[in-house]
């Protein structure tokens, strides 16, 4: 009787988490978990874009050399962008296709849920997933493309709950997307992360003219994920003489660590 | 009575708010820093100064905000941080005689080392393992001391603040005689 009340909390906490643990499977807690993460939606979102800052800052602040050479490649490319600039105003008039692509998500009609950024999750693989606070309840299924404010694909959905998602960035290693290049013959292949900073695209032909600074966009042979979604440009090219496939280093066009809000396209 | 529900809730709420500032704040701050284990600190704290049983609060609170708020399955964190603090518990009661920071140094350590693996072994069995075995995950050696070292300098801390704001804990150094 003693020894049986030595551990009596030991046995409460068993039962406690037994308990716990099948009301979870049963599917019984669930209004109580959903009801305290919609109640802590705001903090953790809060709780999220400050830190999200904190480390944006961080990042920035650690080097004066590579914000240095940040600088004089930004500078760079507005004097490339300004002639663009000036080249894509004329053609605006004539090309409505271009304009709408502006103002991207109304333009396209597509249907799109909007999320905010509640957690980051860092995988065994180093990569990490974003966790939103969208899930099942909003029509989120595993697949879906997920955007930021501008239509710039930063991965896909992955994993569902209820009211939360977590989504896999494009520069994970497992954020396979099935993409194109905007070169002349619209060449196809599946783009996947490397080493959590950039993009890879491989099984590129041979054949196949390709360039830096090309864009890639989503080919739309995705189930879930529309095509002409941009992804990243090129920023190196591997094309050894010996080899059958060209390999492609894509770069992102946005820090993925300072995204709070995303969309996810649902149709 | 009211006093002690007042208690109750307070600690539920601490609890809580350190769970979710592990999870959404800490997560997301640069790659050292996201690795303090902030929950795990608050456990051996409580732990430490208080008792096994608001510890096993801990654990219920702490591993049940965050097997909600993780993909993993239910009960990682539930299971993970229980068998810490058993683990903790058995190391303080065998070997640690005294309640000094040096003690406390050590059983951050240790229970770093020991959540680490338990934490590896679940994942094995979780959908985010990816076929990987936690020792052969490319930054477990450095998560580990980055947590290590996170959790020592925390300890360092808190104890340097309340040894400075409150006489109750001084009876925990060890004497210099």
């Amino acid at each position: 009787m003693k020894k049986l009340k030595k551990y009596n909390p030991f046995i409460k906490f068993l039962v406690a988490v037994v308990l716990l643990i099948f009301l979870h499977g049963i599917g019984l807690l669930s209004p109580l978990e959903n009801f305290l993460l919609f109640l802590t939606k705001p903090l953790n979102a809060h709780l999220y874009s400050w830190s999200a800052s904190l480390n944006n800052s961080y990042n920035v602040s650690q080097d004066p050399e590579v914000l240095q050479a940040k600088i004089q490649e930004l500078n760079k490319r507005i004097s490339t962008l300004t002639v663009a600039n000036s080249q894509y105003l004329e053609m605006d008039a004539e090309n409505k296709k271009l304009r709408d692509a502006l103002n991207f998500l109304s333009t396209n009609n597509f249907k799109a849920v909007t999320a905010r950024i509640i957690a980051k999750q860092v995988q065994v693989n180093d990569n990490s997933d974003l966790v939103i606070d969208r899930g099942s309840r909003d029509g989120l299924t595993p697949g879906l493309g997920v955007v930021n404010e501008e239509g710039i694909i930063v991965g896909k959905i992955v994993n569902v709950k209820d009211t939360s998602a977590t989504v896999c960035l494009t520069i994970s290693s497992d954020c396979q997307l099935a993409a194109m290049i905007q070169n002349g013959t619209k060449t196809q292949g599946v783009t996947a992360g490397d080493l959590g900073l950039t993009i890879k695209m491989n099984y590129i032909p041979q054949l196949e003219k390709i360039a830096i600074g090309d864009m890639i966009v989503t080919s739309g042979l995705s189930d879930n994920i529309p095509r002409g979604l941009l992804i990243g440009k090129i920023a190196q090219v591997y094309n050894a003489s010996n080899e059958v496939w060209q390999t492609a280093t894509i770069e992102p066009l946005l820090n993925l660590d300072n995204l709070t809000i995303v969309s996810v396209i649902i149709q | 009575m009211l006093k002690k529900i007042g208690q109750i809730v307070f600690f539920i709420l601490f609890i809580s708010i350190i769970a979710l500032v592990q999870f959404s704040g800490i997560y997301a701050l640069p790659s050292f820093f996201r690795d303090f284990n902030l929950i795990l600190i608050a456990l051996l704290f409580v732990l430490f100064f208080y008792d096994f049983n608001s510890a096993l609060g801990v654990v219920i609170i702490g591993g049940f905000w965050f097997d909600i708020l993780s993909f993993n399955f239910f009960g990682f964190y539930l299971i993970s941080l229980f068998l810490t603090l058993i683990f903790t518990e058995w190391v303080l009661k065998t070997w640690l005689t005294n309640r000094s920071l040096y003690s406390f140094l050590l059983l951050i350590l240790l229970a770093t080392l020991v959540n680490n693996i338990f934490v590896g072994v679940f994942t094995y069995f979780s959908i985010n393992s990816h076929g990987l075995f936690f020792v052969n995950y490319t930054k477990f050696g450095s998560i580990l001391i980055n947590q290590i070292i996170l959790g020592e300098l925390w300890a360092l801390l808190l104890f340097s603040i309340a040894s400075k704001a409150t006489r109750q804990f001084q009876p925990f150094f060890l004497d210099k005689k």
